[in-house]
Order: structure tokens, then sequence, then C-alpha cells
């Protein structure tokens, strides 16, 4: 093992935090803001790489035009489920986890009837490779971790700046006192299960370069997206930065000296170590309950 | 009162804070063997933090609670509930909803909350005669078949009132035994507090003052998670103190 | 005097609760099925028993003490692939290239090791786990998806590891017994049928010894308000450590008789897809009253394989249908019976007798009056 591998290791660690915590923002904001566990959520990032598979290598629209066309289709999607489906079961955490698993296969299936078993490949928008001394980087992780952060940096704008965000905030800390000030919870509700299902649409089609587009892209997610859930909490998306770069780099670097495999179950069983000791996640701030 | 009798729970110079919030400070409190104390104090008072420092479910960043001569500041709630026998009945009617009233009664018993106590545990006549005791005391034996969620809610104040007194606690905390009850409703179980008087020590949390009146014999007032007075029922209407923040409420 | 026994007994069994008749209708049917059928259904009403007791672990667990498993293939899986890596190592299939088993799976090389192997594994798993889970008050939902990230990755770890599982292809586990790996030591589709009904009835019967002992109403109690608990002395990682235990070594049990009567395992015996399975089993039959999880797994399996068999002729892809018809049952059931159909059943009968009682102790008090 010499210096420059481990800098590499560390690079491509980096750039796999930015895309987990990309791929984990949608399911931490449902979970965080509104108590619901939307397993769906990784079914929805494979429906958000069909769509870009589709716009941008199919029909050729701009990139960037495709990931907000993908944010835009899987927020109107998140409306329909919410309103038909999620809204009738808050507060029930065994219906609601049976409810968004059900949603979770009929979107996997529906994928596997609708696409078939193909495997379909997106191109790198930008396709250069950057070299920083020994160590060199795709140009499109370089964007992935910009794409990333704008979306950390856009949420957190709409949570603690807009006015939709402090209705958002006042509905978790309050919910009757919220609806009593003439704000209608439900339309509350609403617009957080839509923006975090809309951010794992986005996630979904900006990661879809990077790997196979399929029917079951999604499952390849499950374990480190709610990996990470688990061990940030879902008290505050500073938890779940720290979670996602602590998690990512420590696969990165178990697995360039064993394997992928050993890297996960390592890092689970870590996890499961810290939740012991931090049963909350990691960055929850002490206080009363 | 005279300070002979046993003292069953001391707190000395017993605070604690919540992120630099004083919800209780320099209290100093003895509650003697076989008594019923009433503890007053308006929304704030620093009531139910008192239960919760006695209970173990809250750690005081400062002084102890003595209990039967014991020091168990710091004990865990289980440890507490279960060695040092104190019992507790919380606000709301806090029950094991989807469960038979009897069954409810039945898990609270005394005795077998060790894992091996519940693996080796057999239903003996005396246990069943007990749980049925309990039972008619609560005046819930009609209903003994019944789910706890489809009592009413006086019902289920009760229900929780006969699990404690199950429990065999040598002290008995309620807290707001009567809150949503009708008239007659408080009054049964004001009748069913002093039944219970002769044989535990009782700590009464609550607010209604007609209540107040029927049970009590000596009152503590808290106010602002201070000590303000204490005395018989008498003395405290008549403290100027605590006529200014509390009883003009009334 | 014998008359009057015989009264009272029929005076109990009158007052069963509903679901008791159709365990007993259950037990019945499946008493006769294989007089009835060819040997392929016999063959997959086995496969179906050993599930059924795989539901009823999970029942315990989740339907008794509500915690909520997403990952219980893990424990399932565990004890398949005992049997499995050591029929495979004694048998030396064509495929094994190792000569020593590590240290920790020397019990292995036995076959009654293999078998007790099975049984422990998966308990010391659950042991493990519940001990920094429980203790660690870890609740509701963090523990569904924990243990869901343990059975993703558990199932990532079997293909990795083909060594000794041989990877994706999965191990062939050629007889059907439950302790001899004997090539020849092969029994009698009928036989075997049996020996599973047989250890069908027993934990069954050990579910029911549980459920209405005084642990079970302490799980029970845990599932409906745990903090309470506390306050009577309890302490609930202790039982939740023993009910996740005991429904470890029971999950472990249906992995072993699965494995022997299916002749095979392989990663999907610990993925999330049969960990998801056994959920919606359990949870269309009804949790917490052991016949929804019979139920649910009995007609939801048959189910399938009837469908199977009808549509298989007309599309190959009919496994993919099922599925998302699977997860349309899902939502119907948690959208119009959210106990379950047993579940729905015991709660008209409840409401029914508990309207009588009301009806009785109302005339008590105009009769006092």
């Amino acid at each position: 093992m010499n210096g420059s591998l481990i800098g590499q290791l560390l690079v491509s660690g980096v750039c796999s935090a930015f895309v987990l915590l990309l791929t984990s923002l949608g399911l931490v904001i449902i979970m965080g803001y509104m108590k619901v566990v939307n397993l769906a959520h990784t079914e929805m990032l494979m429906a958000g790489a069909f769509i870009c598979y589709y716009l941008y290598s199919v029909l050729h629209i701009p990139f960037v035009i495709t990931l907000i066309l993908a944010y835009g289709i899987s927020f109107l999607f998140g409306m329909l489920i919410e309103k038909t489906v999620i809204c009738h079961f808050y507060g029930k955490m065994a219906e609601t986890l049976l409810a968004t698993y059900a949603i979770s296969i009929i979107m996997k299936q529906l994928a596997l009837i609708v696409f078939g078993k193909s495997y379909n490949q997106v191109a790198y928008p930008v396709s250069s490779v950057i070299y920083l001394g020994p160590v060199y980087i795709e140009a499109y992780k370089l964007i992935l971790c910009l794409i990333s952060a704008l979306a950390l940096a856009g949420t957190l704008i709409f949570i603690n700046k807009t006015s939709m965000g402090r209705k958002i905030r006042s509905t978790t800390q309050n919910r009757t006192m919220t609806d009593c000030l003439g704000i209608d919870t439900r339309k509350v509700d609403t617009i957080t299960f839509s923006h975090g299902m809309g951010l794992a649409g986005l996630a979904g089609a900006a990661i879809a370069p990077l790997s196979t587009v399929t029917y079951s892209l999604g499952e390849s997610w499950l374990t480190n997206t709610f990996m990470n859930v688990v061990m940030g909490g879902v008290s505050s998306l500073f938890g779940t930065v720290a979670s996602s770069f602590i998690i990512q780099e420590a696969i990165s670097l178990i697995s360039g000296y064993s394997n992928s495999v050993t890297a996960q179950i390592v890092v689970l069983l870590v996890v499961i170590v810290i939740v012991r000791i931090k049963p909350e996640g990691l960055f929850t701030p002490k206080g009363r309950r | 009162m005279s300070d002979e009798r046993k003292v069953l729970l001391e707190v000395k110079n017993l605070s604690v804070e919540f992120n630099g919030f004083k919800a209780f400070t320099e209290v100093n409190m003895k509650i003697y063997d076989g008594e019923l104390r009433v503890i007053i104090g308006p929304n704030g008072a620093g009531k139910t933090t008192f239960m919760d420092l006695v209970t173990g479910k809250t750690t005081p960043t400062s002084g102890s609670v003595i209990f039967d001569g014991q020091n168990i500041t710091g004990k865990s709630v289980t440890e507490i509930a279960r060695n040092y026998r104190i019992g507790r009945k919380f606000q709301g009617p806090n029950v094991f909803d989807n469960m038979t009233v009897k069954e409810n009664i039945e898990i609270a018993a005394e005795g077998y909350n060790s894992l091996t106590g519940c693996v080796f545990f057999r239903k003996t006549k005396a246990f069943k005669e007990k749980v049925n005791e309990i039972l008619k005391l609560i005046d819930l034996y009609e209903y003994r078949h019944f789910f706890a969620s489809d009592l009413s809610h006086g019902q289920r104040q009760w229900l929780e009132i006969g699990m404690v007194v199950a429990q065999n606690p040598k002290l008995i905390i309620l807290d707001e035994p009567t809150a949503g009850m009708t008239a007659d409703e408080t009054y049964k179980t004001g009748e069913m507090i002093k039944r219970l008087k002769g044989e535990h020590t009782l700590i009464v949390v609550e607010h209604d003052m007609d209540f107040v009146r029927q049970v009590a014999e000596y009152v503590t007032v808290l106010n602002y998670g201070k000590l303000l007075a204490e005395g018989t029922m008498e003395e405290v209407q008549n403290n100027e103190e605590v006529i200014a923040v509390y009883l003009k409420e009334d | 005097m014998k008359e009057t026994k015989k009264n009272v007994f029929l005076q109990k069994f009158r007052n069963l609760p509903a679901n008791r008749y159709i365990d007993i209708a259950v037990l019945i049917f499946l008493l006769v099925f294989p007089f009835l059928c060819n040997t392929y259904w016999v063959y997959v009403m086995s496969g179906i028993m050993a599930y059924i007791i795989f539901a009823l672990s999970l029942d315990l667990l989740w339907g008794y003490t509500g915690l909520m498993s997403m990952g219980h293939s893990l424990l399932f899986g565990a004890g398949g692939y005992m049997i499995g890596i050591s029929c495979s190592y004694i048998n030396q299939a064509d495929w094994v290239e190792y000569d020593r088993l590590p240290w920790f799976l020397m019990p292995l090389s036995s076959e009654l090791g293999a078998f007790i192997m099975a049984l422990v594994l998966p308990a010391l798993i659950s042991l493990i786990i519940g001990f920094f889970m429980f203790s660690g008050k870890i609740k509701g939902v963090f523990f569904s998806l924990i243990t869901l990230a343990l059975s993703g990755v558990a199932e990532l770890f079997v293909i990795n590891q083909s060594r000794y599982t041989h990877g994706n292809s999965g191990i062939t586990v050629t007889n059907r017994t439950i302790i001899s790996h004997a090539k020849d030591a092969r029994m009698s589709d009928l036989g075997f049928y049996f020996v599973i009904l047989l250890f069908l009835i027993l934990c069954y019967a050990v579910c029911m010894l549980v459920v209405h002992s005084r642990v079970g109403k302490v799980l029970q109690a845990v599932r409906e308000n745990e903090e309470r608990l506390t306050f009577f002395g309890y302490k609930p990682s202790a039982f939740k450590m023993l009910i996740y235990t005991i429904s470890g070594v029971m999950a472990g049990l249906a992995g072993v008789l699965y494995v022997r009567t299916q002749g095979s395992v392989n990663s999907t015996a610990v993925g999330i897809n049969l960990a998801t399975l056994v959920l919606v089993w359990v949870a269309v039959g009804g949790r917490g009253n052991l016949t929804g999880a019979i139920v649910g797994t009995l007609v939801l399996q048959i189910a399938e394989t009837i469908l199977n068999s009808v549509f298989s002729g007309i599309s190959a892809d009919f496994a993919q249908y099922w599925k998302l018809v699977l997860g349309i049952i899902i939502l119907v059931i948690v959208f119009v019976i959210p106990k379950g159909i047993i579940g729905t059943i015991i709660d008209v009968q409840q409401k029914s007798k508990d309207r009588k009682r009301k009806e009785q102790i109302l005339a008590n008090e105009e009769a006092k009056l």
C-alpha cells in the first residue's frame, strides 16, 4: 500500500460520500420531518435513472434540463403517492412500512414488465478525467459532488429560509398548534413528501451515468441508504452529511485492502455498535424529551 | 405532625436543570410512612419533575433522594420499581391498551417481574384471589375480559390505579388521578384513595381543589420548581404566598 | 359425573376464540392433504409448512412483541446454509475445493453437529444483534431498518463467500432426512411430509406455550407500552432478547426443514426478498394470533403455486406478475383490513362477546336498583 493508492481511495471515498448523501437526502427528509420510513425511496432512484436514460440518452434533452425534469416528474409522482396512500397511515409505523414496501414492489415489477431485463447505459455528460498529481478523478464525479452539494444547499435554504420551509418545521414540532394557526398541514405533508421523492428522482437521474440502468438498480442502494439514515439519525441533515462521509470513506478504505462486501459488513457492524451507544443517531442534540 | 414517625422518602437539596432551565431547585421534603401527601402547584411548578426524579426517570443535577433509608439517586426506573417498590400512576391513563383488564392487573402484580420470575411463574390460587380483590377494589371486576382500550376514560384511570396497587409498592405516587373524570367518578376515586391510605404511603398530585379537600390531610405546595409551603390543608389555604400564586385561581 | 365433565369440555370448546377452530381445521386439512393429491403437491406443501414455521417465528417477534424484523430471513438462511455447507463438505460435492472447514464451522463436519449448529448459529446471531439493539434502546423503526440492512449485507456475504457457499448457484442437498447426509438416506415424500408436519405441530405448541405464559403477556405489554413496563420493575430488553433468540432458533429450524425438503439452498434464503415476503404472509393473515401467520402463508403460497402452474403455459414471466399482484394485495390489506384476515375475524368475535357482556352488566345493574 503506498501513499498515492490511499490518496486515490480517499478521493473516491469523498466522491462516493457525496453520491450517498445525494441518494439518502430524500429519505432523510421524509423520515426526519414526517416520521415516515419510505421503503419506496430506492425504487424512486431506479425510476429517476430510467427518466434520465429516456430523456437524456434517448431524446437527447440537455443533461441539466433532464435533472430538473427528473425532479419535477418525481415530485408529481410523490404527490400522487402521498395523496392516495401515505396520507392514510400517518403515525402507524407498521402500516406505513407495509404500504411503502407495496409501492416499492409495484414500482419495481412495473419497471420489469415495461422495460424488461435490459441493461441500459447512460453516457457520461462530461467524459474528461482530471489529474491531481498521482490521483485522478472523472470530471463527472466532480459534477456529481456539485449536484449533491447543491441539492443539500437547496434543501437547507428551502427548509430554513422559505415560508413553506417554516411551515414544514412547525408542523414537525407541533402539528395541532400549526393546524390551529390556519396552516393546512395536509398540504405541508404533501409538499414535504413530494420534495423527498423529487430529490430521490433527481439523485437517480444524477447517478444514472455511473451505474447500469435496469429494473433492479434500486435494490443495490437499499442497504447503504438505510444504513446511512440509521447512523446519521434523522434530526439534522448535518448528521446525514457526516455519516455519509464516515460510511463511504470507511467502505472505500477497507475495500482497498480487502473487498467491497467485507467493507460493507464491517461498516454495518460498526454502525450497529455506534447506535448501541447513540441510539438516536450520531448527531442528535441532547435534551429533555 | 410529630417528627418521630418513620421517614419513608426524603429529598435533600434536590435540583435538576434541562439545558440551563432550572426545573427543580434545592427542594427538601420528607414523606412519612403511612402518610397521604398531596402536592399542588400551578402548571410548570415541578410536580411532574418531582415524580420523574423520585421514580428514576430523570437524574438530578445535584442533591439526593433517600428512600426507606437507602440512597436511590441515579438508579434506573426498573431498579427503583423492582427493588425499592415505588409505584407510579401517570397523568393520562397509561395502560396496555390491547390487553384485557385482567391481564393488565396480572402484568403489574408484584414479585414476578424478573425474567426468571416470569418463566417460572405459576398462577396460584392466592394470586388469582389477589387479582380479583383488586378488580373489585377498582370496580372493574365485571369488565375484566374487556380490552383496556374499550373502557371509558374514568375506568382506565381506575385500571391504572389498580395496576399500581397490584404492584404492592411501599410508596404510591398518583399523578392527577381524577383528570378528565366526572364529578361522580372523582368522588369515587377519592373514596378509593382513602381506602388505600391505611395500607400504603401515598403521594397525590392534583389540580382539582374539591378533590384535594376530600382526601388531603397534609399538603405541599410547589411553585417554579421550589417548595413554597407545607402544612395542613387549613394552614396552606391561609398561607398568603400560596393564596397569591395559586389558590386565588380556584 | 362423566356427563358433566363432557359438558364442561363442550362449554370450553364453544368459548374458544374463533381462530382456534381455524387452527384445528388447518391441522385436519394438513393431515388429509397428502392422501388427496399427487407427489408434486406433497413436495410443495412440505416447503410451505417449513415456511409456516418461519412465519410463526416472525409472528412471535412482530405480532406479539412489536419488533418488526425486516431481515428475519438472515436467521432462516443461517440455519439452511449450515446444513448446505455441512452436506457439501461431507459428501465432497464436485465444486468443493477446500480440505478443512474453518475452526468456527468445525461442528459441520459431523451430521448431528450440523443440525445443532443450524439451531445454535441463528440463536447466537439473534442474541448478539439483540444485545446491541435492545440494551441500547433502539426502538421501533430503527430495529426494522438495521435488520433490513443486515439481511441485505448477508445476501452479498453469502454470494461473496463462494468457497463455502458456492456463490450464486447455491448448494444442492440431495437427501431428504433430518440429520443424515448419506446420499441414499432418502425418505419418501409422504414420510418426510409428516416429519415436517410433526415439527410444525411442535413449533405451534411451543408458540402457544410462550404466548400464553406470563412471559408472553409481558411481551405483549412490551409491544403495547414498553416504558410503562419499566415502572412496574421489568427490564424489557431481557424479554426482547429472549424472544428474539427463541424466534431465531425457530427460524433456523424452518430453514433446515426447507432446505431438506426443497433440496437446495441459495442466497435468496438469507436475502431481503424472503425477509419481506414473510412479513407479507404475516400481515395478510394478521399478526399477533399465530393463526394469521399460518393462514397467510398457506393461502398466498398455495395461490402462487396454482397461478404459476396455470399461467406458466401462457407467459414465461409469471413470477413478475405475481409479485405485482402481491404488492397490490398488501396495499388492499393495509387499506381495508389492517389487522389481516384472521385478526379481523377475531375482532368481530371479540366485539360481539363484548356487546353481550355489556348487556349483562347493564342488566345486573338494573336488577340491583
